[in-house]
């Protein structure tokens, strides 16, 4: 068990600390790991886990919750998700100080001023991301439209407009 | 509970108070003594993170940058910035860096472990869901829904960080160029984040004079 416990741990540091960009993007990193190295799940079971973890608010890395409890039961959905959060973490926490402290360096804010347009830039690609897999009849399309105006005119609390789209999903 | 809520408040009457004196260093200091009572708000949006890290980041931007205004939205873009850059899940990176930003270590670790909560009871129940019963839920539809009203909520954060943070040509080009290598071309992120850092880097260092980035903002 403890064993189990401590491969799961490691496992899930490795994932959390090589994954870049996040999201789908970690998800053969993680299959050659939990399927073919280990095989604790197979490969309909895997498919299944980055369903669910999509399901779930929060990243998707909550996947790793899934796969902790197949494994191990209630302690290692608590192991895996611990070790998948930490070394980022710790590595924003320890890359914030360092950029507060140089923030008077004349280089380092050059490169935030272009990285942060950049990042408005990921901004819009991700809204075109979402909405090309979601907005896919008149009924979204509407609720996408409405949304923004609800937004940028009436400034209406945005989880408010969650629930209400959440609603509306249930209720068709 | 209302003993807690008033002391709240107060809490948040100085931190206006500190900002609208632009001593950014005073507001830190007040923040650092009173418990951390922001929490909350990071459960809350644990609960409706649904659409990636940017839908997670356009409600933290909603909730702190507009409502509150405890941080600023170039605060908030050199958040988004470093997740890109770091390696990690880039929802944690910006929900940690949130926190550390409001009380350091703590804050972080509080934040993150808070922001997680709901999708691990979630996904805790779920599992049982599938092995007890061997189901997997159908709630695709309600996810579409969902999709479509982030999809407005990140266009509409985009749209006003965008009116910030684009002033010039070069911002312009550097905005369109990211929005179409990621889109077109699938770049990634690290490699987009950290060209256009570099163009930033030998657009602004050379000139005197014109480097506006400390002060505007506040």
């Amino acid at each position: 068990m403890t064993n189990t416990l401590l491969r799961l741990a490691w496992v899930f540091m490795k994932i959390g600390t090589f994954s870049f960009g996040g999201g789908i993007a970690i998800i053969p990193l993680v299959q050659t790991e939990v399927v073919t190295k280990y095989g604790w799940l197979t490969d309909s079971q895997f498919v299944d886990a980055i369903t669910l973890g999509q399901i779930t608010p929060g990243p998707v890395v909550v996947s790793a919750t899934f796969i902790g409890h197949q494994v191990a039961g209630i302690p290692g959905a608590i192991v895996a998700t611990i070790s998948v959060i930490l070394p980022s973490l710790v590595m924003i926490c320890l890359a914030t100080r360092a950029v507060r402290r140089f923030k008077e360096n004349k280089t380092l804010a050059g490169f935030f001023r272009g990285a942060r347009i950049a990042v408005v830039g990921l901004i819009f690609q991700a809204a075109m991301g979402i909405g090309s897999s979601s907005i896919l009849n008149f009924k979204t399309a509407l609720i996408a439209g409405i949304s923004m105006i609800c937004l940028l005119r009436y400034d209406v609390n945005p989880i408010w407009i969650l629930l209400g789209a959440g609603a509306i999903g249930l209720a068709v | 509970m209302s003993d807690k809520s008033r002391e709240a408040l107060r809490l948040f009457a100085r931190v206006y108070a500190a900002r609208g004196l632009g001593k950014e260093h005073e507001f830190a200091e007040t923040e650092n003594q009173s418990p951390f009572s922001d929490w909350k708000t990071f459960l809350k949006i644990g609960c409706f993170g649904f659409g990636g890290p940017m839908a997670v980041f356009s409600l933290l931007e909603n909730e702190l940058v507009r409502k509150r205004k405890i941080l600023t939205q170039k605060d908030f873009l050199e958040g988004a910035v470093l997740g890109d850059v770091l390696p990690g899940p880039v929802t944690m990176d910006i929900v940690s860096y949130t926190g550390y930003r409001l009380r350091e270590w703590k804050g972080a670790f509080i934040a993150t472990c808070v922001f997680i909560l709901p999708s691990f009871i979630l996904m805790i129940f779920l599992s049982y869901l599938y092995i007890d019963m061997n189901l997997t839920p159908r709630l695709e539809y309600v996810l579409k829904c969902l999709g479509a009203a982030v999809t407005g909520l990140i266009v509409s954060v985009g749209m006003r960080l965008g009116e910030k943070e684009i002033k010039d040509y070069f911002g312009v080009c550097i905005f369109l160029w990211a929005f179409a290598s990621s889109l077109l071309f699938k770049l990634d992120i690290l490699l987009i984040v950290g060209m256009a850092g570099l163009a930033g880097i030998l657009l602004h260092t050379g000139r005197r004079g014109g480097f506006p980035t400390q002060s505007e903002g506040t």
